[in-house]
């Protein structure tokens, strides 16, 4: 019953607030091949972000006696994991925004951050570039993040000494011109983020947070910052957000491809399940961790436990920090936060990995459980009841569901948080703007019209406040080549008429003969056609079997 | 219009590679009028580009172009002739752009080596095209 009225207050206040919506995703880490294998999964939960990260030293680079040596070109070229990441993403349709994070850990060698103009520096960025060509990743990422938790990941092992913050950030300048120059040349439009940096508040003397903050504050090839939040306590998730908006004054976008409270929960996981052990039918002396692989096996047998009992275990310990999620999203929501990833479903070591005393319980942090609590009748995990009710409520609260933008239009997916009396004023580049209202029939809007490779501000707005806004860039159009491209989007299958010559006059899309819109609630024919009609008068067909 | 509708379901239908039907014919492989199915071949026997299922194919009668492109245009072909290629023995000009191809020239004389059932066989240097015949 307090957990009912405590989702029912933290939905008032989301639906309240009046500012930006901040879209959910998924976190795999290390893992980019998962995806791929939770499609269905991630359909169903909605999130509109999926993000990732590869170990370019521990992948790519060559080390010999603690220096980078060379470039494993094969192995960039080979990898499988970048591959299933890349057909994850075509998977889930351009609804799904994917961030790729380069974890670059320069504890593992001698000199830690390399020098400007160095070789060592030339085979990261030659690494990378090749890796963005690599099956074409840079195509079918929305944004890259260059480096990961560089307060720790910089610090030398053997001694304990902090790399050089003014090397870090003169190496991250340069790493985000070439990444801009890449852009540039190959027709690239991910942006650029840096960081990612963890536990702000926290490091009141690092170096390397204020370098990392003035590359994004003051390099224009920059678009954002990334942060990591593994708080200890509940209110940290807002202290690092306020020390990053306020103290270091980022102004850009803020994104967080990892949180948690697993610093909180580390402590006890070797704690005595005490009564409530003796209640539910285990020993009173058996430890967190031993219930936790005792479940695992219960699941793995078929015989799963509840999601009650195990709820009731965690919600009956003091220190676990009940609605962390709800509470977190509430300070995303007030400073901003453009996308939030949290982990998914994957489990820390494997599916095989065994608990000890010493393990970190990041396995709590996740949405779905993979191993806990079974599957569904279709074959999804069962969630992790400690968080999925917050995230749940938060995903129905979102005004917007989801939106797709093509290269003349944008189609948004209305969420159950919105009011259908707003309205949408759509700003362009150069300030015109003009007002479009909601559809009160559908679910969904449709703005056309647009350019293609332009900026547009779009806002939700009732009684003269906004209840959501976005900016949101066109895609560009690559050739004068006509493209049919057709999508699920959201409840819908979306076609798409891509690359239109300026001479194009006006286009018809048809199924089997039959004339029919962009929005479609299905697909259900055999042939997608366009007959798309030029200023000469000619027609081109253009067609495709579903 | 509604033939050449007829004639994109039909050859969009055809799944089968022109390598394999082309050994079961036994026909010599430089002949482009051994393959059957719409599309762009290199004649050293090669089966380069076919309108096989999932990808798109565009047709402009009036501009005498044919395009064949996969889903997300990483490859394809795009012709259009400075004439429209009618009856065999005809020498017809032919531009191509392309993406992912590499046999092709961006300029070529075609020669005409068989029309028939709506389709036209055609090669020139060291490629083939069989397209359908163009409805004006």
């Amino acid at each position: 019953m307090k957990k009912n009225v405590f989702l029912m207050v933290v939905l008032l206040f989301l639906c309240t607030i009046g500012t930006m919506a901040q879209e959910l995703g998924a976190n795999y880490n290390e893992n980019i091949d998962y995806p791929i294998t939770e499609i269905e999964m991630l359909k169903k939960s909605k999130v509109t972000w999926v993000r990732g990260f590869v170990n370019i030293p521990n992948l790519f680079l060559q080390n010999e006696n603690g220096k980078i040596a060379g470039v494993k070109e094969d192995a960039i070229k080979s990898h499988i994991p970048t591959l299933k990441f890349v057909q994850a993403k075509k998977a889930l349709g351009d609804r799904v925004k994917f961030i790729l994070s380069l974890k670059i850990p320069f504890e593992l060698y001698t000199d830690t951050v390399p020098k400007m103009g160095s070789e060592e520096m030339e085979h990261i960025f030659r690494a990378t570039e090749l890796l963005l060509h690599t099956y074409d990743m840079a195509k079918n990422i929305e944004i890259l993040v260059m480096g990961n938790e560089p307060e720790w990941e910089n610090v030398l092992v053997s001694t304990n000494s902090k790399a050089d913050a003014e090397d870090y950030r003169a190496f991250l300048n340069e790493f985000a011109n070439r990444l801009a120059a890449w852009k540039k040349a190959n027709g690239w439009t991910f942006d650029i983020y840096a960081g990612a940096l963890n536990r702000v508040s926290e490091l009141p003397n690092s170096e390397t947070v204020p370098a990392v903050v003035s590359v994004v504050n003051t390099n224009p090839n920059v678009d954002g910052l990334d942060l990591h939040v593994h708080a200890l306590y509940v209110k940290q998730a807002g202290d690092d957000l306020k020390k990053i908006r306020d103290d270091y004054q980022v102004t850009k976008k803020l994104i967080c491809t990892e949180f948690s409270m697993v610093r909180a929960l580390n402590p006890h996981v070797a704690d005595n399940l005490g009564t409530w052990g003796s209640n539910n039918g285990y020993s009173s002396t058996m430890k967190i961790y031993e219930y936790l692989n005792r479940i695992a096996e219960k699941a793995s047998a078929g015989a799963p436990v509840s999601s009650e009992e195990f709820l009731s275990l965690f919600h009956g310990c003091t220190w676990y920090p009940k609605n962390w999620y709800a509470a977190f999203y509430e300070k995303f929501k007030q400073y901003d936060m453009y996308a939030i990833t949290g982990r998914f479903s994957v489990v820390p070591g494997g599916a095989r990995a065994v608990y000890g005393a010493d393990t970190e319980m990041w396995e709590l942090g996740g949405i779905y459980f993979s191993r806990y609590l079974g599957i569904d009748e279709h074959g999804s995990y069962i969630p992790n009841p400690l968080l999925y009710p917050d995230f749940i409520t938060i995903q129905d609260a979102l005004p917007v569901s989801g939106f797709i933008e093509g290269q003349k239009e944008i189609f948004i997916q209305w969420g159950n948080g919105v009011d259908k009396t707003s309205g949408l004023v759509i700003k362009d580049e150069e300030g015109n703007t003009t007002n479009q209202s909601l559809d009160q029939d559908v679910d969904y809007s449709l703005i056309e019209g647009l350019s293609p490779g332009k900026s547009y501000h779009i806002s939700l707005v009732k009684h003269n406040s906004i209840v959501w806004e976005r900016d949101i860039k066109t895609k560009t159009k690559i050739r004068d080549i006509p493209m049919l491209k057709y999508q699920q989007a959201g409840g819908y299958m979306l076609v798409q008429v891509l690359n239109l010559p300026e001479d194009a006059a006006s286009y018809k899309i048809k199924l089997d003969e039959r004339e029919i819109g962009m929005v479609n609630q299905d697909l259900n024919g055999q042939v997608l056609s366009v007959d798309i009609t030029y200023d000469d008068g000619s027609i081109e067909t253009l067609s495709t079997q579903l | 219009m509604k033939l050449i509708y007829v004639l994109l379901i039909g050859l969009l239908t055809l799944a089968s590679c022109a390598e394999a039907e082309y050994a079961e014919n036994g026909i010599d492989k430089k002949d482009i009028t051994g393959y059957n199915d719409a599309g762009f071949y290199s004649l050293d026997g090669v089966c380069i580009f076919t309108a096989q299922s999932r990808n798109q194919v565009a047709v402009n009668s009036e501009r005498l172009t044919y395009r064949l492109q996969n889903q997300d245009q990483s490859q394809y072909v795009h012709v259009k002739f400075a004439e429209k290629p009618a009856a065999a023995g005809q020498k017809v000009k032919a531009e191509f752009s392309f993406q992912g191809v590499s046999f092709l020239k961006e300029e070529m004389e075609m020669e005409v080596f068989r029309v028939n059932e709506g389709k036209v066989w055609l090669s020139g240097d060291n490629a083939g095209i069989v397209i359908p015949a163009f409805n004006n």
